[in-house]
């Protein structure tokens, strides 16, 4: 796995190469805008992570640019944008101009390598299409899953419920934020609906593994 | 209030009328000596007649001519004025040959020719002494001084009244002037009237007089250099978490390979040392929200909101600390709660809030956010089973940078004494109460945030 790193402080550059090694992947590192797009002309990278302050040009205008290039396939390129931008209106920015994530600096570890890992399965990259937490296993090209060694029949939506949850361990997702994600996948559904999806899961999975926060929304617990 | 169209009518009229008062005077003088030469005229002339119709007649009788009021009952033609107008004429033996009835029988004024001004009766006369210088015949005829006075007054009203008569209407039409004079500057004053609070945009200078054009170019001048000062402070606060937030990315890169590599005493050490970053982060985001907060910034972007939806989406961000620290977290009360806000604003409060909760309350404790419609507005109450604060301290919370326990507070809580004035800050441009109490049942603190029911807007 191939990470194209783009970051002009070299202190901070040099910090997320270490971590990315030792986590197991390949990194290059630029420093500038033309960097990037020649690195990427020569060799394309798996996944992009890229700052938003360059010193050449914007990190959104070059986003745009590699959304717009034909060669080597870059529309479909997968972008972490890793900022010390937070404002929403940035945030908004970032995500429109085509980013898949957008994480703000400073940043714990734990999370880039939680929102990298997500990117690699979305972008169809991870080695093995499964997110396993604790005994639960989804596998995501044959759409099946398993507890233990139990083999578990789900139905669509209980399916991309559960994937949404597993896909981003330890974040709570508000009733109204999953009943848009599973909109997204094309199904409309009312918020009843989601707690009974939820009951069902339970009921085939683990009675406790999935949390309710009361009042708020669920979560499944990152398993560390 | 001093209003510029009640002093313009006002003194607009006052003028009006003392130039009028001025003509007035000047008038009634002017014509009461153009009258006088006139009369006076009439007199000599009418001596002169008298003396020469009583010389080629040869009256012996005294003519005495009287105003015949009524004969046979009918109104004889005359008029009032005759009482006020005499004649006399005598003959050098001091002999009355005529006169008018009014006067006596005896002469009645010296034997001096020419005009002179004599008090009879009450009243004063103008007369004319003639001399036939033929026959040595006296004539004097003599007009009451009050009638050339009365015409003078008349001629003199004459002119005024029309003038005085119109000037309710010269009131009105003043008002209705002055008031188109100044729809320019009324213009203005709603034009700033209707601004937001934070449009600092010039103001137009089309289709404005000359005397209020240095005023908005001040003006604009003005808000010129507000906007840049304002944009300074801006790019000062966006710069500033730019250059901090990437070392401190950096510096907790870096921390977190060590701690990777570490191993016992160092890797405690290390711990402690991400911790402090941490730390240093949030004061960091604490300071930035701050300084990019100004209570006009906040107004202007008040708009309806759902308090419990904010609240669940806070909580989403939050709540996953909680637990992991083993807490139990939920959100109770209202479905909805909808009020009149700034959203970044009531996120920051909430995040303090809930910041101060999880991290004060020891493990395994209990975090409860209620949220509940009141007549009087909505109440929003995050309740922990914390330390709680003592009653004596709640009041100095609210300063920035107080902690309670000082230097000796629990270092390993991140904080730098700031969430709590920001709370109060936010709670305030919402016109919200903020009471801190301990909670019924158990120990721990109770933050209470009412809102009002009408809830200021940026026009406040």
């Amino acid at each position: 796995m191939r990470i194209l790193l783009i970051e002009d402080d070299n202190s901070l550059g040099d910090g997320i190469v270490t971590a990315l090694r030792r986590e197991g992947y390949a990194v290059d590192w630029v420093r500038a805008g033309a960097e990037a797009l020649a690195s990427i002309a020569a060799a394309r990278p798996d996944m992009v992570i890229l700052d938003l302050g360059l010193p050449d040009m914007d990190g959104v205008a070059l986003l745009s640019r590699l959304r717009q290039l034909e060669f080597r396939n870059t529309a479909a390129l997968p972008v972490l944008i890793l900022t010390a931008r937070h404002s929403i209106e940035d945030k908004i920015k970032g995500l429109d101009a085509g980013a898949d994530d957008y994480l703000t600096k400073p940043f714990a570890q734990a999370e880039l390598f939680a929102r990298l890992r997500a990117l690699e399965r979305r972008g169809g990259l991870a080695t093995s299409a499964e997110i396993r937490i604790g005994e639960v296993t989804l596998n995501l090209a044959g759409h099946t899953a398993s507890c233990g060694d139990r083999d578990v029949v789900l139905s669509r939506r209980e399916f991309a419920l559960l994937r949404v949850l597993m896909e981003r361990p330890g974040t709570l997702f508000t009733r109204a934020q999953l009943e848009q994600k599973l909109y997204s996948y094309g199904d409309e559904i009312s918020s009843n609906s989601i707690d009974v999806h939820i009951h069902n899961l339970r009921k085939k999975l683990l009675p406790d593994f999935i949390k309710t926060v009361r009042g708020v929304g669920y979560l499944i617990e990152s398993p560390h | 209030m001093i209003s510029i169209r009640r002093f313009l009518l006002a003194s607009l009229l006052s003028c009006i009328v003392a130039v009028i008062a001025l003509v007035m005077t000047v008038g009634y003088f002017s014509s009461r000596h153009e009258a006088g030469e006139m009369y006076d005229a009439e007199l000599s002339q009418y001596a002169r007649l008298l003396v020469q119709l009583l010389s080629s007649s040869n009256h012996t009788n005294e003519i005495v001519v009287s105003r015949r009021r009524k004969e046979h009952g009918v109104h004889s033609p005359g008029n009032s004025y005759e009482d006020k107008i005499a004649f006399q004429v005598w003959n050098q033996d001091g002999l009355v040959l005529a006169r008018s009835a009014q006067l006596p029988p005896q002469r009645f004024a010296g034997l001096v020719e020419g005009f002179h001004n004599v008090e009879w009766m009450g009243h004063t006369w103008r007369l004319f002494t003639l001399r036939d210088p033929d026959n040595g015949h006296w004539a004097v005829t003599g007009e009451r001084d009050d009638v050339r006075g009365e015409l003078a007054t008349f001629l003199a009203w004459q002119s005024i009244a029309p003038i005085l008569l119109a000037s309710p209407l010269a009131a009105l039409l003043i008002w209705r002037t002055v008031g188109i004079g100044l729809r320019p500057l009324r213009g203005l004053a709603m034009a700033l009237r209707r601004r937001q609070a934070t449009d600092l945009s010039p103001l137009p200078t089309a289709g404005i007089p000359k005397e209020l054009r240095v005023f908005i170019l001040s003006a604009n001048a003005m808000l010129r250099r507000l906007a840049e000062s304002f944009a300074r402070e801006q790019r000062f606060a966006a710069d500033a978490a730019h250059e901090l937030r990437t070392p401190l990315a950096a510096l907790m890169v870096h921390l977190e390979n060590a701690c990777a590599a570490a191993q016992g005493e160092s890797r405690e050490a290390l711990d402690k040392t991400l911790a402090s970053a941490r730390r240093i982060q949030h004061v960091i985001e604490q300071l930035l929200a701050l300084a990019k907060s100004t209570p006009e910034q906040y107004l202007a972007n008040f708009a309806r909101l759902d308090l419990v939806a904010l609240v669940q989406d806070c909580s989403a961000e939050w709540a996953p600390l909680a637990l992991a620290r083993g807490h139990h977290f939920s959100v109770e009360g209202a479905e909805q709660a909808w009020l009149n806000g700034d959203r970044t604003g009531l996120s920051l409060l909430l995040r303090n809030l809930l910041h101060n909760a999880i991290h004060y309350t020891p493990a395994g404790g209990s975090i409860v956010v209620d949220i509940r419609n009141r007549e009087q507005g909505a109440e929003l109450r995050v309740i922990d089973t914390g330390p709680g604060i003592p009653a004596a301290l709640r009041t100095r919370v609210f300063d920035r940078f107080y902690r309670v326990g000082g230097d000796r507070h629990d270092s390993e809580v991140e904080g730098a004494g700031l969430g709590l004035s920001i709370v109060k800050y936010i709670a305030d441009l919402h016109r919200a109460r903020l009471t801190l109490s301990e909670p019924g049942g158990h120990p721990g603190l109770e933050v209470l945030v009412s809102f009002p029911l009408g809830a200021p807007s940026a026009a406040a």
